[in-house]
């Protein structure tokens, strides 16, 4: 009888896993292979070299300091990007007017094609016509008006700003539902008892989230080391200095731009590698925190 | 039963998948039919994949009217067009290359990145096609035929040319009593004057680095000719990035960014962003190629009659010559070496550079890749100053993105844009050229 039930289970997960390991696992395997060579992607002569893409990759500042800005993508998303839609998400559960509206509105950058918001925030930091400079000088705070995202210093702060403006909606959907879920009871209780709305939300809110911020936070450490998209195209083709460049894009502008897919390849592998670490790191933290209170 | 019916249709499309995996990444491997001789009728029920990037109007329709023409020509012959935008076509050609199929008809520059797929044996010569048709041969641009040949092998047709040139905006010059600047001396106290007047200089969107490129290319080849850069681009007689005339180049660029010759923030602005400013009279000028006068004539008509354009300025002691023009190939046609129909793919390019197609091309405001006396012929009014500019020129000197190496081209937009940016020096950045040059030439 188990026997049969596990021959049933796998013929449904069967179909899928196909899938898994030919859009998934294969791909990933080429890359690992490629990796291995020094070649443009098309030539006939691979020239194998072993490890010596991974080598050059440890000593290649380039890719360090594309690390290093993920990180500092992932800081953002998790002490920027988490809290503000917690909070959004904690108000517009209360008595709010038009909170299906702001919630949709605030969800909306989400929907909204990735070329389109790159354009938005183009135009907002435009450095003559933008929105910012317009508003710093229309307050009085000329001297404040810069090139956002044309200098080495801003530009990364700017598309940061973009990529939690894009992404801080999805969360608070996520966050909103996980508000349905607490029991009503338990806010009634704690009202009787005389906590303040704030208290309620610091002894009820937040730990009944408790699970969806789990979730938050892992999307979002393993979304910003892989991320691409708004740092691709903001500025297009990239900011002084490299100054906005992720492991990602590097990756591409590697591989694709630059001719060199087995060095792309292996960036990928990397980055693979890294983004799995750092889920992982991520996992065994929560699970640690989880076991004395879980039991 | 339930499973079955859940997991077949699943099934079906991996197996299809599969199969069509499979058979792209072997297919098409066939040497090409050797044509040395005339050009005859295709073999019937042949099949031409067509790739280009011609995908909006109005160039879009001069592409489709050429496969039209080609297609009542050749009742046998299908051709598969499949127009894609720049980059994705960048992308998609590459990987079709490494797969092994790539299409039998595409689009190409010419330069470095055309030279990497003759390199891998990827192309076919056209040379033999070309000595056979003497009429076809000699209608065309040679300049821009050179930036498709590799060895004396002719390996693309190019269509039509682009130059870079200096754009001003007339009103904005004659209101302000200015003359349109002859050397980099004149051209600083324009900035000046223009900036006086609350008028940005120059027009700048450097967030796509080949903007900046332009001016780099240019005054290096006014300090020091072309010859500089062909020796350090092929390596040959102690050729070096890290030349003189490289190193003054980025310092005049330097002196320009520090008299704020360009907006704030131009390293991230892009090309849109910087049309802008130049079309609503909020900049003076512009170094662009020529393609700015098919965005002024849709974007800004009423500009049409301000835009002036004259060659880039001299350097005072400069060794290159004055009329030495940037430009490159805009559009040219390539067959692979994998094609099974070469002599149907050529019909097809003789269509494309042909003088019905020069006629639309000339139409929307390019410079058809036809000798001098043809292609000025038929130019239309709003180009005729850049494509005088272009076949008075004694030489044209290719984009040095587009004649680089990619891995190298890539090298010398990023350290462009940092001369610009002012973070590194260009000393410095000629040093790292160099470096890179130096490490590929020893990895040959």
């Amino acid at each position: 009888m188990r026997g049969d039930e596990n021959r049933i289970a796998w013929m449904f997960v069967a179909p899928a896993l196909a899938l898994y390991a030919l859009f998934v696992m294969v791909p990933l395997c080429q890359s690992f292979w490629f990796s291995l060579f020094d070649w443009n992607g098309y030539s006939q002569d691979m020239k194998f070299t072993g490890m010596r893409n991974y080598a050059a990759l440890l000593r290649d500042g380039v890719f360090w300091g594309s690390l290093w800005r993920n990180i500092f993508l992932l800081a953002a998303s998790l002490v920027v990007q988490l809290p503000i839609a917690i909070i959004l998400a904690a108000l517009l559960a209360g008595p709010v007017r038009f909170a299906r509206v702001l919630r949709a509105g605030l969800f909306a950058p989400m929907i909204l094609p990735t070329v389109i918001v790159a354009l938005l925030w183009i135009f907002i930091y435009d450095p003559v016509d933008g929105l910012l400079n317009g508003l710093l000088g229309g307050i009085g705070l000329q001297s404040l008006r810069r090139g956002w995202l044309g200098e080495a210093t801003t530009a990364l702060p700017a598309v940061t700003v973009a990529v939690c403006w894009r992404y801080t909606g999805f969360h608070m959907i996520l966050f909103a539902a996980g508000i349905v879920n607490i029991p009503a009871e338990t806010y009634e209780a704690a009202e009787l008892d005389g906590a303040s709305a704030f208290a309620r939300f610091i002894h009820v809110t937040l730990p009944g989230l408790y699970p969806v911020i789990r979730v938050s936070a892992l999307l979002s450490v393993v979304g910003s080391m892989k991320y691409f998209d708004l740092n691709y195209l903001m500025p297009s083709g990239g900011a002084p200095d490299r100054a906005t460049e992720l492991v990602a894009t590097y990756m591409y502008r590697e591989g694709i731009n630059a001719d060199r897919w087995g060095y792309g390849c292996a960036i990928a592998v990397a980055l693979c590698a890294l983004t799995l670490a750092t889920g992982g790191i991520k996992l065994w933290l929560d699970r640690r925190r989880s076991q004395p209170a879980g039991v | 039963m339930q499973n079955w019916r859940l997991s077949f249709p699943t099934t079906c499309v991996a197996i299809v998948m599969g199969v069509v995996l499979l058979a792209g990444s072997n297919g098409c491997k066939r040497k090409p039919a050797s044509d040395g001789g005339s050009i005859q009728r295709a073999a019937a029920s042949a099949k031409l994949a067509f790739w280009h990037i011609q995908s909006y109007s109005p160039t879009k329709e001069v592409v489709a009217s050429a496969v039209s023409r080609f297609r009542a020509r050749n009742p046998g012959v299908t051709v598969e067009e499949v127009p894609l935008s720049n980059d994705p076509f960048k992308q998609k050609l590459k990987i079709a290359m490494g797969a092994g199929s790539p299409p039998d008809v595409f689009h190409t520059w010419g330069g470095g990145a055309l030279k990497s797929y003759v390199d891998a044996g990827r192309i076919l010569d056209l040379t033999p096609a070309l000595n056979a048709d003497p009429v076809w041969r000699d209608s065309l641009y040679p300049r821009a035929l050179d930036f498709c040949s590799f060895d004396g092998k002719v390996c693309a047709i190019p269509t039509d040319v682009t130059a870079v040139g200096l754009f001003y905006n007339k009103a904005i010059f004659e209101r302000l009593k200015l003359d349109p600047p002859q050397t980099f001396e004149q051209l600083m106290g324009c900035c000046e004057k223009l900036k006086a007047q609350g008028v940005i200089p120059f027009a700048m969107g450097n967030s796509d680095k080949w903007p900046g490129a332009f001016f780099f290319a240019y005054l290096a080849t006014r300090v020091g000719g072309t010859g500089p850069f062909r020796m350090a681009a092929s390596r040959e007689k102690d050729g070096s990035f890290a030349d003189p005339c490289f190193i003054r180049a980025g310092e005049m660029l330097q002196r320009m960014v520090k008299a704020d010759a360009f907006p704030p923030g131009f390293n991230g602005m892009n090309f849109d962003q910087a049309r802008r400013l130049f079309f609503t009279e909020r900049a003076g000028m512009i170094l662009m190629g020529s393609w700015l006068l098919a965005y002024a004539g849709k974007e800004a008509p009423e500009m049409a009659d301000k835009i002036g354009c004259v060659p880039f300025p001299v350097v005072e002691n400069g060794r290159g010559s004055a009329t030495t023009v940037i430009g490159g190939v805009n559009a040219g046609y390539a067959i692979s070496s994998s094609c099974a129909n070469p002599v149907a793919a050529i019909a097809l390019l003789k269509e494309l550079s042909g003088e019905e197609a020069a006629r639309q091309w000339a139409a929307t405001g390019r410079i058809p890749a036809l000798k001098g006396d043809i292609a000025l012929a038929m130019i239309s009014p709003q180009s005729a100053e850049i494509a005088k500019i272009v076949h008075a020129a004694d030489e044209i000197q290719l984009y040095y993105d587009q004649a680089l190496p990619p891995r190298l081209a890539e090298k010398h937009k990023e350290t462009t844009q940092n001369i610009f940016a002012l973070t590194t020096t260009p000393d410095q950045a000629a040093k790292e050229m160099e470096n890179l040059a130096l490490e590929m030439a020893a990895q040959k």
